[in-house]
């Protein structure tokens, strides 16, 4: 046997390199085959993973180029989603595979695209890129990496609420899904200049320098290893998709998380009194809630019962509380870091405090409401964007939200046409829309 | 820098590179250098503990060794000196806080006042280990056997990384030996090497982490179980330091096979062991031999009568017990060892005199009940290992024993367990484990007896790349420490 003979047998014998033909056999298949993508239509996808941020890379690498860019969290999403079906005949849904499969999905605003076209006499092309459960952090990423990418808007909404700002459900900054999903677009520089830690205030403090530097090395490492080995990268789509999985076979929640929401639920049901409970179970055939956090495809529900603010709870004992003001401070940093950004870029940019219901307002201090209603007004004036609170000029009442914070169809034709109205007023961002031919930076 | 750390997935490959592409006679500097990075990048300050101690030793060892050799009297003098001082350094970083705290309390129920007595000493990682090979070396060298003569090996001896921190604990004359053996770059230690390395990481991130969870929710309020569910606690704290510890003990001889070193075995399936003796012979094999051949032996072993070979089990495991941890629940679990070893002898010497039942105890089924029985005791033992709360650990292995209450106190005729609104990861973990657990036993013993090793590669290869897509998988947001770390 001549010497590359022996070589070949010899390395046919090793373990060490049959396990690493093996790993990166394992990874042409995640990376060509992408088992996942033929279980996209599946139950078994995580809440919290691509699906609901799928839409980002799509429209960040494609050729659309559109007018407006909407930013913000499921409370942009869901009245946009109610008044388009409404608008296109399209029969709305209420259960979990509608959120899931549309909802979190959309990426237009059929309704306010029509009524602003009307109103400014031309054709206004608008990319909804609101994300499910998306914070501050989240809206300056994807706005970032639009304009990275070449995307010339004319004018960019920034839709807020309190929660994008103190939710204490949601991940650290490089944790959430958005960041996850535009890690590809992530450089180094990145890892470096963000905080570690900085969404827990305790863990935060507690860190001393060679633990920082360590969770630096650990995060260049993952950032490292994900660029070399993409099933890293994606490690987080196939755990959901196993617990999922699991979940749904052993009918358990996901998460702690998910449990906790459960428990909530039951408690709100628990209080509910009994007409209510009788009205609910006349309008809505498909109450079993059992299914909370295990992605089942239940039976369409086409009826929404009365507002019962099942969602109240969760806020109070876990959204807002307890509040954490180096998660809020850090979120405003990054509304500041936004419409700086669109500043220096000279794209207009029109800051909406979205209505959210009184019940979901009373649950803060009303101190720490007005403080942030305030440093929203001052931040927007300070970078010449526009301030709006439609709350303040119409009247939305607890029966037209979905929940405490989701305006449904009726309140979503309202708040678009009063958007409407004041983008038209404001010259600035009239000019702005009405503009064609104009490179960003010439006006 | 955790062994299960991206840090220690940096550092183990650059080292092992250098290793192997540097001149040989550069090797064991280099080697030594790296275990000192390794232990610094703990805590850089105890350096300047571990150092002046191997120093010490080393020129200690010398000295006695002279005397020895020159048989001037003075050998037991040098000896419990070198013995003395190494104990003294133990006992001052160890068990300061400790002794000071317990005289405190004395006083306090003595005086019924409050000294308010308190130190706070931080621990040195693996003190305990380096200092129970500095006493080996002295002892071996005191029965005759030659002192290493360069300080780059011995230092290398004493904190050779991978087994710096947990052991297992080394013996010098075979180290010795592989250290003066100039070794050629062989594909084969990585074949030996990576697929333990793999196989402790998945023993320690897939299976102890996982269960830590399970036994961190019932031990930490263990009146709230009843008795079925504290048993289940029990086991999966029984396993969580099984595959906690041998899973550390995988990647240190995997690590330390990819320099070519190989290093004793540490576990032998000890649950599977037929009574408690046997269980010492399976379980942390290192610590186990050590304590046979220098308190156990030195205090008369079981060369004199009955009573005396009690006591020396007794104190010996009272002092292991000590060597866990500076607790009194560590001491605890030792005695209970020392008494469950004393028993044991006490029922072999009533059976073979009275002779009694011979047929069963012979048979298969006594087989079988001996390992359930022993492996239920050492579970009882492990309460108290786990449990620093004394009063809390008595309680629950009363409830355990007596097997009363069946079900929580706080909920009737229900196992809090299986609460419906339990988080799904109480029911996966609970099958992952059973999985794993079934296939481990299969793996252990292949790895024991070298079955594994003739497996055909692709088809052990093809099992770490499952463990390492699990692990990748499944792996944690934060790293947790090795429980034998803190000894």
């Amino acid at each position: 046997m001549n010497f590359f003979g022996k070589l070949l047998s010899r390395l046919n014998n090793s373990v060490t390199l049959w396990t690493l033909v093996m790993l990166v056999a394992v990874d042409l298949t995640v990376v060509y085959i992408n088992p996942l993508r033929y279980l996209n239509d599946s139950a078994y996808i995580g809440l919290n993973q691509n699906p609901v941020v799928s839409k980002l890379p799509e429209f960040i690498n494609s050729l659309r180029n559109p007018d407006m860019l909407i930013v913000g969290s499921s409370l942009v999403l869901v009245p946009a989603v109610r008044c388009d079906d409404a608008m296109n005949h399209i029969r709305t849904r209420y259960d979990g595979w509608y959120y899931r499969n549309r909802i979190q999905e959309y990426n237009r605003s059929e309704y306010l695209q029509k009524s602003l076209s009307r109103a400014l006499g031309q054709s206004v092309e608008i990319a909804n890129l609101g994300v499910v459960g998306s914070m501050m952090s989240d809206h300056y990423l994807i706005f970032k990496k639009a304009v990275a990418a070449g995307k010339t808007p004319k004018l960019v909404i920034c839709a807020v609420a309190p929660r994008d700002f103190m939710d204490n459900c949601r991940a650290e900054v490089e944790q959430t899904p958005t960041y996850k999903v535009l890690a590809d677009v992530t450089s180094i520089n990145d890892i470096l200049e963000s905080q570690s830690g900085s969404g827990n205030a305790t863990n935060n403090a507690s860190k001393n320098l060679p633990q920082k530097i360590a969770q630096k090395i650990d995060r260049l490492g993952d950032f490292a290893a994900s660029k070399i080995w993409h099933y890293f990268g994606s490690r987080g789509d196939y755990r959901d998709f196993l617990v999922a999985m699991t979940a749904t076979a052993t009918g358990r929640p996901m998460s702690l998380y998910m449990a906790n929401v459960m428990n909530e639920e039951k408690l709100a049901g628990k209080h509910k009194d009994k007409e209510e409970t009788q009205a609910q179970a006349a309008l809505d055939p498909d109450q079993d809630m059992g299914g909370v956090g295990v992605l089942t495809n239940s039976k369409p529900k086409y009826l929404h019962g009365p507002n019962v603010l099942s969602d109240i709870p969760l806020y109070k004992t876990r959204v807002y509380s307890p509040f954490n003001p180096v998660l809020y401070n850090q979120q405003m940093r990054y509304l500041e870091k936004l419409l700086a950004l669109a500043q220096t870029k000279q794209i207009p940019l029109l800051l909406v405090n979205m209505p959210i219901t009184d019940e979901n307002i009373s649950l803060l201090p009303k101190e720490r409401w007005q403080n942030y209603r305030k440093q929203l007004a001052d931040l927007a004036t300070n970078y010449g964007a526009t301030f709006i609170d439609p709350k303040e000029s119409a009247n939305y009442l607890t029966t037209d939200f979905e929940d405490s914070c989701h305006m449904d169809t009726k309140a979503g034709f309202k708040f678009y046409d009063q958007l409407v109205r004041d983008i038209v007023k404001n010259q600035a961002l009239n000019a702005s829309l009405c503009s064609r031919g104009q490179l960003i930076g010439q006006r | 820098m955790l062994f299960t750390s991206f840090q220690y997935l940096l550092f183990l490959p650059a080292v092992v590179l250098l290793y192997w592409i540097l001149p040989v006679k550069w090797r064991l500097p280099m080697l030594m250098v790296a275990s000192y990075f390794f232990y610094g990048s703990w805590i850089p300050a105890f350096l300047l503990l571990i150092i002046p101690m191997t120093l010490l030793n080393w020129l200690w060892g010398k000295v006695l060794y002279k005397s020895v050799s020159q048989n001037d009297g003075h050998k037991k003098l040098w000896l419990g000196l070198g013995i003395g001082a190494n104990l003294l350094c133990l006992g001052v970083f160890k068990y300061s806080n400790f002794m000071v705290s317990t005289v405190d309390s004395i006083l306090h129920l003595v005086t019924r006042h409050d000294p308010g007595w308190a130190v706070n000493v931080i621990l040195p990682l693996g003190i305990s280990f380096f200092t129970f090979e500095f006493i080996h070396y002295l002892f071996e060298i005191y029965r005759g056997n030659k002192p290493i003569d360069s300080f780059v090996l011995f230092a290398l001896f004493a904190a050779f990384f991978p087994t710096q921190i947990a052991g297992p604990i080394k013996r010098y004359p075979d180290f010795q030996a592989q250290m003066l053996t100039e070794k050629k770059l062989h594909l084969s230690y990585f074949d030996e090497g990576v697929p333990l390395i793999i196989i402790g990481m998945a023993k320690k991130l897939l299976l102890a982490d996982n269960l830590a969870v399970l036994v961190q929710m019932g031990l930490s309020d263990p009146t709230a179980y009843g008795a079925p569910e504290l048993w289940l606690f029990a086991y999966a704290f029984a396993f969580q330091i099984y595959f906690d510890f041998s899973g550390y003990t995988d990647i240190a001889r995997g690590s330390a096979m990819l320099f070519g070193y190989h290093i004793p075995i540490n576990f032998n399936m000890p649950y599977i062991a037929k009574n408690v003796s046997d269980f010492w012979h399976r379980w942390h094999i290192s610590l186990s031999s050590w304590l046979r051949d220098y308190p156990f032996i030195p205090l008369g072993g079981s060369r004199g009568s009955k009573w005396m070979t009690h006591r020396n089990l007794f104190l010996t495991m009272a002092l292991g017990g000590l060597w866990h941890g500076a607790s009194w629940n560590f001491v605890v679990w030792g005695v209970f060892h020392g008494l469950c070893l004393i028993v044991h002898r006490e029922f072999v010497e009533w059976r073979t005199q009275t002779q009694i039942l011979k047929e069963f105890f012979a048979s298969k089924v006594w087989n079988v009940l001996s390992i359930i029985i022993t492996f239920h005791a050492v579970c009882i033992g492990w309460v108290f290992f786990r449990m620093q709360n004394i009063g809390w650990a008595f309680g629950m292995v009363k409830k355990m024993v007596t097997m009363h209450p069946i079900y929580s106190p706080v909920e009737a005729h229900h196992f809090l367990v299986m609460k419906p609104d339990l988080p799904v990861v109480v029911p996966v973990v609970l099958i992952m484990v059973a999985a794993l657990l079934l296939q481990n036993f299969p793996v252990s013993a292949m790895n024991e007896n070298g079955t594994f090793k003739r497996l055909a590669a692709p088809l052990k290869a093809a099992f770490c790349s499952f463990l390492i897509l699990a692990m990748v998988t499944f792996l944690p947001d934060s790293a947790k420490p090795f429980i034998y770390f803190q000894f």
